[in-house]
């Protein structure tokens, strides 16, 4: 999976633990931005992204990432180095 | 900000009040109706709840070793901080002991409900117990405003949880140590006010900054703290423990009487929730 399909998967969790509306989120739109956010929904969006993509963030990147971009980069960093042979 | 403490007569008639309530309520492991329990009422995610808060309850030698260290009762201080400080030792070392009560029972429960084995349990009571927790800021007046979130928080997470579970013992248990939790958050907040009011509105900016530094205890300590803290709110039902920063809101505007720094207080709460 690319990134764009990674950053399109986030926007729809997002977009469901926030109950935002369809529409476009910009991918260098910072998490902490959006309305309604509080640090706790960051904390349920980046385990829904974890479930989904059957991987592990370390906790730096955890709490240090503010764009969906950044966030997408790391989630497709871990899963390219599983498909690595 | 010179003056850093409240006079040692408030705080002696404020420890002696939460005394007089204390030893109305004495209760231990041997009243819990332990043969009512029925283990396969529980859930798999209940039973990891107990063992997150177990560790929690359990770090009480951690928390009075660090908190004494902020409230020393020895010739380093005044006359006047010592007595002080000595009436507040009166209340931690009740609280020390209802907290440790809490982590016996529920160490207790794990083991009689099959959570995990009493050497299994140990274990991961040493492991973590050995880690070395802080109080996030320095002053008095921090500290209170850290112990008034932390317990309230706590006190809810008790409540909620209480409300999901079915099995008989476990809402026994947790029903009276979300009261206890509600009389330390009591405490912590008539401090509090007296601080707020005998201090003034110049202590205000030091609340702000442990608000906005608060975390759980051993949020940092823990292993795989906020995964293990999430499937833990889940369990009681979307628990979230920022909801305990309105109480905090609420006994200084208390204090403060919604003055224009309170109102200031009130629009950090916003913001550190959002962050």
């Amino acid at each position: 999976m690319i990134q764009p399909d990674i950053e399109d998967a986030i926007k729809k969790i997002v977009r469901s633990t926030l109950n935002l509306p369809e529409g476009e989120i910009e991918s260098s739109t910072n998490l902490r931005d959006l309305p309604g956010v509080e640090s706790i929904k960051i904390l349920r969006i980046v385990a829904s992204l974890e479930k989904k993509f059957d991987v592990r963030l370390d906790d730096q990147v955890v709490f240090r990432v503010s764009t969906i971009e950044e966030l997408a980069g790391a989630v497709s960093k871990l899963v390219e180095e599983r498909q690595a042979p | 900000m010179h003056k850093t403490y409240i006079q040692p007569e408030r705080m002696r008639r404020l420890v002696t009040e939460y005394i007089d309530r204390w030893e109305t309520k004495p209760w231990g492991a041997v009243d819990i109706p332990w043969e009512q329990l029925q283990a396969d009422r529980l859930t798999e995610a209940q039973g990891s709840a107990i063992r997150f808060v177990t560790l929690i309850e359990d770090h009480v030698p951690g928390y009075i070793q660090d908190v004494l260290k902020h409230f020393p009762a020895d010739d380093s201080v005044s006359p006047s901080q010592f007595m002080h400080n000595r009436e507040l030792f009166r209340f931690f070392m009740r609280w020390a002991q209802e907290e440790d009560r809490h982590a016996d029972v529920f160490g207790r429960y794990q083991v009689r409900a099959g959570i995990q084995s009493e050497e299994a349990l140990h274990a991961e009571l040493c492991r973590q117990g050995r880690k070395t927790w802080h109080f996030p800021r320095e002053l008095p007046v921090q500290i209170f405003t850290y112990t008034v979130i932390q317990e309230k928080a706590t006190q809810l997470y008790y409540q909620m949880l209480g409300r999901s579970v079915e099995e008989p013992v476990l809402k026994v248990l947790l029903n009276r140590i979300q009261k206890d939790e509600a009389r330390h958050f009591a405490f912590y907040a008539s401090i509090l006010e007296a601080y707020i009011e005998e201090l003034g509105q110049d202590i205000l900016p030091a609340i702000q900054e442990a608000l906005q530094s608060f975390k759980m205890p051993l949020a940092e300590q823990l292993d795989n703290y906020w995964r293990w803290s999430l499937e833990v709110s889940d369990t009681a039902g979307g628990y979230d423990h920022t909801v305990a920063y309105a109480e905090l809101l609420r006994v200084v505007q208390r204090a403060a009487n919604a003055s224009s720094g309170s109102q200031k207080l009130a629009e950090w709460v916003r913001a550190v929730r959002a962050t």
